[in-house]
């Protein structure tokens, strides 16, 4: 990195990231409202269906309703970034079906092969981080398109549902951490990790400058280009993550199985308080729209709803949200 | 490109249609598909030419849509091939009235076109999240009401399937929306005023054109495009859940292949056609290949975004 730049770049670290010297708390509290919504939909929710079902609250029965989360939150975090570059990721349900067929299928006896076409589905995002920057493509073209090559893809590697997940795979997936249910730990590690990655790094700074305003970043210093391939690649690896823990909890691999993620980790985001214009990041919004949005279904299922209406739902959930907002803005 | 004034190098340019490129990819594959195969594929043909006009359909809904730019699409698509599928047949069997069920599938197109409209213009959702929602809320629709479904009315089935003229019917239909989807965009106020939206949204607005009620106008077409399309399709084949599942991205692919700027303002109809039957000979030349569906996608994505890439570079519109 040339040298004459690092002024520059540290002036943007001042003037949007937290105040030099800030506690830990402090920078994690400049996170704005918007996750409010999702963290009090996914605390309403869960509280309902404590009320509905009291088991849900026992270890084992948060470990059995929110084992989904995990998947999710790591699709969702992946989401979030392109969200955040002003882009939309239409294809990840099926690139996360990839990962998941990938690490079922190949993985198991072929550990290298698998790892290796795992780091492609990595390379791929990052290539399309590239195109849609060089080419100026918009990304929602670039990625359903996408999404029709990992599709088939996985259709070659998994022709029918089939496979079984690597030993230590499973026993990640399904550990039991004394105290509190894997799933939360995992929602909580994630939402504070990344929330520090985003609001107390450089590259996270880097992240939502270029989301808000490519060409103020730019003057900036800030090279949009990498950030963007960057910030892609990110969410390729978020995306293998997710695939390996879909793989970990359903001991198989299923090419068509996780087409729902696509709208899921939408809805997780936007119900976590980002915007479509890009350039927000809520990590925690989007960990707990993820745990909300799981919810969602058991919540739906104890009240005798009928399954079919259950993607409705979120469907509606979706444009509720973003109709209160743009309603409390007016 | 600097102005054209004289005649000569006026039609010379005209012929530089931007789908010429896919049509030489036509026949490309068309050669090869022969090569491979050892015979001409007339077998295939007729089957190519049905999906190819349900597709044909599709994008010139996508087309308006993506003419006017902004972000516009319809994410709504499949949903409504589905349900439209479903209604149209179920109220023309049990009516005995193919025209009512024409009606319903119809009316499920424009509520759908008119729900969306109304989120994205009402309340500002960007048009990908709102069609993709009311998507999601035909879905569940097609789960509760797909149980009961009814048989296809013998005559829906026969004109669906049916040819005129040695051309399938359908082929006809999607001709028929293509001229009048052709004059409506090219010789109507409420057509240049879609590309002037495409080209500059504020111009248009201060020009004193009605572009919010243009914006209704697209998505209530692309409703019923979409519908029209499904019910025939429907026809063809039986209701089932998931048949418009494959035809959200080739709505858009050809639109794109057809040569019509992905960023809108400016929109090729003739393109649609060349796009689509590309697609219907890659299938048709995998058939040959005995590759499965997976492959398929795969070249499908592929030139999508491949042909994304190459359009960019023609147009140059990096911002």
């Amino acid at each position: 990195m040339p040298e004459r730049h690092s002024t520059v770049r540290d002036r943007v670290a001042l003037t949007r990231g937290p105040a030099p010297g800030g506690a830990l708390l402090a920078s994690l509290g400049r996170v704005d409202r918007g996750p409010l919504l999702a963290v009090g939909a996914a605390v309403a929710l869960y509280t309902w269906l404590s009320v509905l079902e009291p088991d849900a609250l026992s270890y084992n029965g948060l470990t059995l309703t929110l084992a989904s989360t995990m998947p999710l939150m790591f699709v969702a975090l992946s989401q979030m970034i392109l969200i955040s570059l002003g882009d939309l990721d239409l294809g990840n349900g099926y690139s996360v079906g990839l990962a998941n067929v990938v690490s079922a299928i190949i993985m198991p006896q072929h550990p290298w092969l698998g790892g290796a076409a795992l780091a492609a589905i990595v390379a791929a995002y990052a290539g399309m981080g590239a195109l849609v920057q060089w080419r100026a493509l918009p990304a929602i073209i670039v990625t359903l398109g996408a999404s029709f090559v990992w599709l088939g893809l996985s259709l070659i590697v998994a022709p029918s549902p089939g496979g079984s997940s690597p030993a230590w795979l499973s026993d990640a997936a399904n550990w039991n951490p004394p105290g509190i249910p894997l799933p939360l730990l995992v929602a909580l590690v994630v939402a504070i990790a990344g929330s520090l990655v985003v609001v107390r790094t450089r590259a996270g700074v880097m992240l939502r400058a270029t989301g808000s305003n490519p060409s103020a970043a730019r003057a900036y210093g800030v090279s949009v280009p990498l950030v963007r391939v960057l910030g892609y690649t990110a969410a390729g690896v978020s995306i293998v993550i997710g695939g390996l823990l879909l793989t970990g909890l359903t001991q198989s691999g299923d090419a068509n199985a996780s087409g729902d993620f696509n709208l899921l980790s939408i809805a997780a985001v936007i119900l976590g308080g980002a915007e479509f214009r890009g350039g927000r990041t809520p990590v925690i919004g989007a960990v707990c729209g993820a745990l909300a949005l799981t919810l969602v279904s058991p919540v739906l299922s104890a009240l005798n709803v009928p399954s079919n209406y259950q993607t409705g739902a979120v469907g509606v959930v979706l444009v509720l949200v973003i109709a209160g907002r743009r309603l409390l803005q007016r | 490109m600097s102005a054209v004034t004289s005649g000569p190098a006026r039609r010379r340019l005209e012929w530089k249609q931007p789908w010429l490129y896919p049509l030489v990819g036509v026949v490309i594959i068309l050669i090869v598909t022969i090569i491979v195969s050892g015979r001409s594929p007339s077998a295939n043909i007729e089957a190519a030419l049905q999906q190819g006009a349900i597709v044909v359909m599709l994008g010139l809904g996508q087309m308006f849509l993506i003419t006017a730019g902004n972000g516009n699409v319809d994410l709504s698509m499949p949903g409504v091939i589905t349900l439209a599928g479903f209604a149209g047949i179920d109220v023309a069997a049990r009516s005995h009235s193919i025209f009512l069920g024409v009606l319903a599938a119809i009316g499920v197109g424009l509520a759908t076109g008119a729900v969306n409209v109304a989120l994205i213009q009402g309340i500002g959702i960007p048009p990908i999240v709102a069609t993709l929602a009311s998507g999601l809320v035909l879905d569940s629709i097609v789960l509760t009401v797909g149980a009961s479904s009814a048989v296809t009315p013998k005559g829906l089935a026969s004109f669906s399937i049916g040819r005129t003229l040695d051309v399938p019917n359908v082929a006809w239909v999607a001709l028929g929306l293509t001229i009048v989807a052709a004059v409506v965009l090219h010789k109507t106020i409420f057509g240049r005023t879609v590309v002037a939206i495409g080209q500059n949204r504020k111009a248009a607005v201060r020009s004193g054109l009605k572009v919010r009620s243009a914006m209704v106008a697209c998505y209530l077409i692309s409703g019923a495009c979409a519908a029209v399309a499904g019910l025939l399709l429907s026809s063809m084949t039986g209701a089932s859940m998931d048949i418009g599942t494959p035809f959200l991205l080739v709505s858009i692919a050809v639109v794109v292949l057809g040569g019509s700027r992905i960023r809108g303002g400016r929109s090729n109809v003739i393109g649609i056609w060349v796009g689509s039957v590309l697609l219907q000979v890659l299938l048709t030349l995998f058939y040959s290949l005995h590759l499965s569906s997976a492959y398929q996608y795969i070249a499908e994505g592929v030139i999508v975004v491949v042909v994304l890439a190459g359009a960019a570079d023609r147009e140059g519109f990096t911002q």
